[in-house]
């Protein structure tokens, strides 16, 4: 390697070639180019010359020096450069451990790290050292005794960063085994950014290992990832914690919100203070949403550290309201359930009751799995009513009643604390006592930090016997002391009672803002019991949760390896993140827990390379292995020969310039064909033939075939403005100038109707040409072939066709024409705008040939009456011999350019007619036999 | 082949067969072309313009005495009451011309140029004079013939005595040739001087008359080489190569002319002429030439050697 340049050689040796460049350089210099040969008859008369100018002529210089640069081209792409280089060397003999941090901290820079190492057992190949590959997040299960370096590096494929912290000091006792096998001859260790504090250990015990031996240790120069520790829903917003390794980390970046479809909810910005390390982030995101977002993650940070997934424990939860009587459903506005309703939706999804019976209610409760049930004033509860509510507060719900009149009436077991008979008013007529404030929240309870409302008076409430423990169990209580709220532990869930009514019959605290922070903090407690699984329950009856999905190093969701146990559902919010149990969620799909790689307790923090020792060399990840020169080099000494051999063609007069101007071209073509592969791509412009299409399509344009024969070209263009004006004045339909086509060259499918006149005289149409009529005619277009003798033809037979019918014969030859009929008195072209019979032109007589209406296209067809046909679709040519251009044409002022034959009266009046009525049917198609259907539809509708 | 390279075309050296494929194909066309290079030159051309014996009528002239009566013309004398007249016809003598033309690779020589071949050349001009003799009566052949022919086929007479010739045929040495014919020769002469000048001294003692047609290629002509350039020839294996070729070119134009003078000192004679037709120039130029020489009335044959001196560059 060279020192001031990233340039290696893998064959040294090769460079000595370049000695020899001042050799060659002398060679050249004396050979002279190899003279033109031509045959000369009189070389007698050149012979007897004397010799002049026997000096060999020398090459030219920049040849010479084009010469030798190929040869050190050549000398250099045999050394076999490569561009910037593996700069660590490999320094001691014997085996080699290669030990790699594959923890989530690896993750963001792993394909560097994996470049890294799979560099050094490449230089471990080739130098043929035995290697041990050693990820440390994988544990010490692996083998550990030496193998060669190419199953090392098949070994390396399936290491991958895993989403916990190594343990590393697990893996200390099977290292020293294996160094008792086979002492290592040399250490690298690919070492990950951070950690959680635990690497003293195994820092120190690698370097006692590693006693005299050569130790590399690599560190990447990327920052650790940023922890997500903590995701959080307080009610109106989510509210995220962000821990960072050291203040150098990142500090600005953006928290996403994804539900289970990995659909992005929301996204939000964040940043640490200068010098802090932890860093906090709220989302405002709409109710509706809340209960689905499944994941937060840091936006892109490839690492699990920055992934935090939510279990329905994070959800929001479902409460139940239960009512006591019939009569609140008569006022619903004052009834209980509604003032609860009310609190309760802002952050709980609020479930009606099933049933009127309480007992049916609870229970169906129960079993849909509701975190809270609230029991607005519902008086005596039966055992079994009890019991069911007994074990739901044992799974951990909340059950939050509200005292009232039956429950003040009523013996009731399910109480958090005993209270006494009947009910105190406060302020009454036949009280003394002013309704009572509002106390403070006790210190113990859930409600300690919710501001304490000065507003809310209570009139009436239930008392609790006075007990040794009341106040232990007491969450909220009056001015004077009186416990309002009272709440109790049951198993994993809790008993609260209020001890005034839900509605404000007895207090105006349902309609204080204390209430529904109160009621949300009570519902959050509870958590919905899972749902009944069918793995095997312990012995204690806890329930075995299989992994689901767990998480890569990468934060992403993947299936669960077979290594990875299931966790008990009462552990789940003990478990940390590690081999056996790595992040990711635990259950079944409709129910699950999440295991999270951090939680606010996980320690953080760099990783210290300090105990490791001072017989360390530390080196840098690098991410590319070198590129090699040799291709690079040997295409350019190809180029150079290349130029060499016509600068030769060139020297001796072998290539002229004009035979020299292509092979440059097609060579710089070449050169920069290779050279610049990624050509940028062509700005689109609009080619004048877009234009022309556009002009086209801006105006419905009736079209004609030109002949080349000026005459009829004029009067075919004349006769179709006429019919343009004609069709302006009358209908709708303001066609633009007549387009006068080629079909041979011009788009067709622009047009609706083309106009063709056959000309007998002018060339016949090839078959190409045909053939894009009949595609022009197949994708929906019409043709009008006027053969334009009636005047001419013999009325008769085929025997007796004019020149103009045999050149249509012909056109049509190559074609595949439906079956034709004259026109029949029921086709909706006799109906299209005008009422017609016949289809007048110039002349008059010739039948106009549509499309046959076969039976197949009318299945109604049957011979009863229809007044039209149902002409499903247009005929894809029309074919006369009236002459309807003649007939139509005229000039600017409006005089017609041709006489009628025979000029009945009506007859110019009624080729126009006929005009509108074919252009009419070919926009319009069947639209017009449905429009004489209306009568008939509208009466089958029956109006 | 590139073109500013002068090039060979078809074949010298050992190739005899090719060589007289590449003859007998390039005759019929030769032959075709030189009828019409002939006709155009014919135009001009009006026999003797003296009374002899002969076919075409010349004059009638009275009847002197002591002629023959055989002689008079009696058709025309009927229409005179007092002459007699005879019918004298225009004189034709057949005149003798022995054509050659060189055969040797040199001549097989055809740079960019040019469109044809120095043979081919040659034989055209061979070929066109051979048709204006032969319409006009002369005798003609080919060197080395033993009789010359009188014939309006003697074209292709001409025509397959060539291609029965053995390839690289040297001139034959013309035992035929007697006073008072002519001799033409269409060759590039690039052979040793020494040769030739014997054969003229002959030629020169018979008392014919020879005219010496130096069929050359422009190349040769004007040397246009440039740079390195390796000349070789086409009838021996020497080569010659210049270094830079344009330094070449004065001295071998003054070659060149030195060798032109000594051609037309070897063939200084009273009637002889020595030519340079270039292959680029148009054949009937030159025909036209030689047929002004040819048909040149002896006296002012016996003038001197004027035509040499005009007419050394057609």
């Amino acid at each position: 390697m060279i020192a001031w340049l990233p340039l290696a050689f893998s064959a040294p040796w090769a460079l000595l070639g370049l000695a020899a460049l001042p050799a060659i350089w002398w060679l050249l210099r004396v050979t002279p180019p190899r003279p033109s040969t031509v045959v000369f008859p009189p070389l007698r008369l050149l012979l007897d010359i004397r010799r002049i100018d026997e000096t060999p002529s020398r090459m030219p210089w920049w040849l010479v020096l084009l010469r030798l640069l190929i040869a050190a081209l050549i000398i250099l792409a045999m050394a076999g450069p490569i561009w910037r280089p593996n700069p660590i060397a490999l320094t001691g003999t014997g085996p080699l451990w290669l030990v790699i941090d594959n923890g989530f901290a690896a993750a963001p820079d792993w394909d560097a790290r994996k470049t890294t190492a799979e560099t050094i057992l490449e230089a471990a190949d080739a130098a043929d050292r035995p290697v041990v590959l050693i990820a440390t997040a994988d544990g010490p299960q692996k083998d550990f005794t030496a193998a060669t370096a190419a199953t090392a590096l098949r070994k390396l494929e399936a290491v991958a960063p895993r989403a916990w912290f190594p343990d590393r000091s697990e893996l200390l006792p099977a290292l020293g085994e294996a160094a008792a096998v086979r002492a290592p001859g040399e250490i690298a260790y690919v070492a990950e950014p951070a950690g959680n504090g635990s690497a003293q250990a195994w820092f120190s015990g690698l370097s006692h290992l590693a006693g005299q031996i050569p130790l590399l240790v690599i560190d990447g120069t990327r920052p650790a990832p940023l922890a997500l520790i903590r995701v959080v829903q307080d009610g109106t917003g989510v509210a995220a914690s962000l821990r960072r390794v050291s203040v150098s980390s990142l500090s600005t970046g953006a928290l996403r919100l994804l539900d289970r479809k990995g659909r992005v909810l929301d996204e939000k910005g964040f940043s640490f203070a200068p010098g802090a390390l932890d860093a906090t982030t709220r989302f405002d995101i709409p109710l509706e949403l809340k209960n689905d977002v499944a994941r937060a993650e840091i936006a892109g940070q490839s690492s699990a550290s920055g992934v935090q997934l939510l279990d329905e424990s994070w959800r929001r939860r479902t409460v139940g309201i239960l009512t006591g009587a019939n009569f609140d459903r008569i006022q619903p506005l004052i009834a209980p359930d509604y003032f609860l309703s009310k609190a309760l939706q802002p952050f709980a999804d609020v479930r009606p009751a099933a049933t009127q019976s309480v007992a049916d209610a609870i229970k169906a409760y129960v079993d849909e799995g509701v975190a809270a049930l609230v029991l607005a004033d519902v008086g005596k509860l039966t055992d079994a009513e009890v019991a069911v509510a007994n074990s739901f507060m044992t799974d951990g719900g909340v059950l939050i009643r509200f005292s009232g009149p039956r429950l003040a009436a009523a013996d009731d077991p399910l109480v958090p604390v005993p209270l006494r008979r009947g009910d105190r008013i406060l302020g009454g007529s036949l009280s003394w006592e002013k309704p009572q404030h509002l106390g403070p929240f006790a210190e113990s309870g859930p409600f300690f930090d919710v501001p304490v409302p000065d507003d809310v008076t209570v009139d009436r409430q239930v008392l609790a016997e006075p007990s040794l423990d009341l106040n232990e169990h007491t969450w909220a209580s009056l001015a004077d002391g009186t416990p309002l709220v009272t709440a109790r532990r049951v198993g994993a869930g809790w008993l609260v009672l209020f001890h005034v009514t839900a509605d404000t019959r007895w207090s105006n605290l349902p309609i204080s803002g204390a209430f529904v922070d109160m009621l949300r903090r009570a519902v959050a407690l509870g958590h919905g019991k899972a749902a009944p699984t069918n793995t095997a329950t312990k012995p204690q009856g806890e329930t075995l949760l299989p992994p689901l999905t767990v998480l890569d190093g990468y934060g992403r969701l993947g299936p669960a390896p077979s290594a990875v146990h299931g966790l008990a559902s009462g552990s789940v919010d003990k478990t940390r993140a590690s081999r056996q149990t790595p992040p990711g969620l635990y259950g079944s799909d409709d129910s699950f827990r999440a295991v999270n790689l951090f939680t606010p307790e996980t320690p953080y923090v760099p990783l210290d390379l300090g105990p490791i020792g001072a017989n360390v060399r530390t080196g840098q990840l690098w991410t590319d292995s070198g590129a090699a020169l040799t291709p690079g080099l040997l295409a350019a000494a190809f180029f150079a020969l290349l130029v060499d051999g016509l600068l030769i063609l060139w020297l001796t007069g072998r290539l002229s310039r004009r035979r020299a101007a292509p092979v440059v071209t097609a060579l710089a073509l070449l050169f920069f064909g290779l050279a610049s592969p990624f050509a940028p791509p062509a700005q689109a412009e609009m080619a004048p033939a877009d234009q022309a299409i556009i002009e086209a399509l801006a105006k419905t344009r009736l079209a004609y075939v030109k002949t080349g024969d000026t005459t009829i070209d004029e009067t075919t263009r004349a006769g179709l403005w006429a019919l343009s004006q004609y069709l302006a004045s009358r209908s709708s339909l303001e066609p633009g100038e007549p387009a006068a086509v080629d079909p041979a060259r011009d788009d067709l499918s622009l047009y609706p109707l083309l106009y063709w006149p056959i000309d007998a005289t002018s060339a016949a149409p090839s078959t190409d040409t045909m053939a894009r009529v009949e595609a022009f005619m197949k994708s929906g277009g019409t043709v009008l072939f006027d053969t334009r003798d009636q005047m001419t033809a013999l009325p008769g037979g085929a025997g007796a066709a004019s020149p103009e019918q045999l050149r249509l014969r012909d056109m049509l030859s190559s074609m595949d024409i439906p079956p034709l009929e004259p026109v029949p008195a029921d086709h909706v072209l006799t109906k299209s705008f005008y009422l017609l019979n016949n289809f007048p032109g110039r002349y008059d007589g010739s039948p106009l040939w549509v499309e046959a209406s076969t039976a197949e296209d009318d299945p109604m067809a049957d011979g009863s009456a229809r007044p039209v046909r149902s002409g499903d679709g247009v005929s894809p040519l029309i074919i006369t011999g009236n002459d309807f251009a003649g007939g139509w044409a005229a000039d600017e002022n409006g005089s017609f350019l041709y006489p009628l034959v025979p000029g009945t009266a009506m007859q110019r009046d009624y080729a126009f007619r006929a005009g509108v009525n074919i252009v009419m049917y070919v926009l319009t198609g069947n639209y017009k036999s449905d429009q004489v259907h209306i009568p008939a539809l509208l009466e089958r509708l029956g109006q | 082949m590139d073109e500013t390279a002068p090039a060979l075309i078809g074949s010298f050296g050992p190739q005899d067969l090719a060589g007289a494929r590449t003859l007998a194909a390039a005759l019929p066309d030769l032959m075709v072309d030189a009828r019409q290079v002939a006709s155009t030159v014919t135009a001009g051309w009006h026999g003797r313009r003296r009374p002899g014996v002969g076919e075409d009528f010349w004059q009638f002239r009275p009847f002197l005495s002591g002629e023959a009566m055989r002689m008079v013309d009696w058709r025309r004398s009927a229409r005179d009451d007092t002459t007699l007249y005879v019918r004298e016809r225009e004189l034709e003598n057949a005149h003798t011309v022995w054509l050659w033309t060189d055969l040797s690779p040199s001549m097989q020589f055809r740079s960019a140029y040019s469109g044809e071949t120095k043979r081919d050349r040659g034989l055209l001009l061979m070929f066109a004079l051979c048709e204006l003799l032969a319409r006009a009566g002369e005798r003609v052949g080919l060197i080395g013939e033993r009789l010359p022919v009188a014939s309006r086929h003697a074209v292709e007479r001409l025509a397959q005595r060539l291609v029965t010739l053995p390839q690289d045929a040297a001139r034959p040495a013309g035992d035929s040739i007697r006073r008072w014919h002519d001799v033409v020769i269409f060759s590039d002469f690039l052979a040793p001087i020494a040769e030739l000048e014997a054969d003229l001294d002959r030629l020169r003692a018979i008392g014919a008359r020879v005219h010496l047609i130096q069929v050359f290629d422009p190349v040769e002509e004007t040397f246009p080489f440039e740079g390195r350039t390796e000349f070789r020839a086409p009838e021996f294996r020497e080569r010659l190569t210049a270094g830079r070729a344009e330094a070449w070119r004065q001295d071998y134009l003054d070659r060149l002319a030195a060798h032109r003078t000594e051609l037309r000192e070897v063939a200084r004679a009273p009637g002889w002429s020595f030519i340079v037709h270039r292959t680029d120039r148009s054949a009937a130029e030159l025909l036209l030439s030689l047929h002004g020489r040819l048909s040149a009335a002896p006296a002012a044959l016996a003038g001197g050697d004027q035509p040499d001196r005009e007419g050394d560059r057609p």
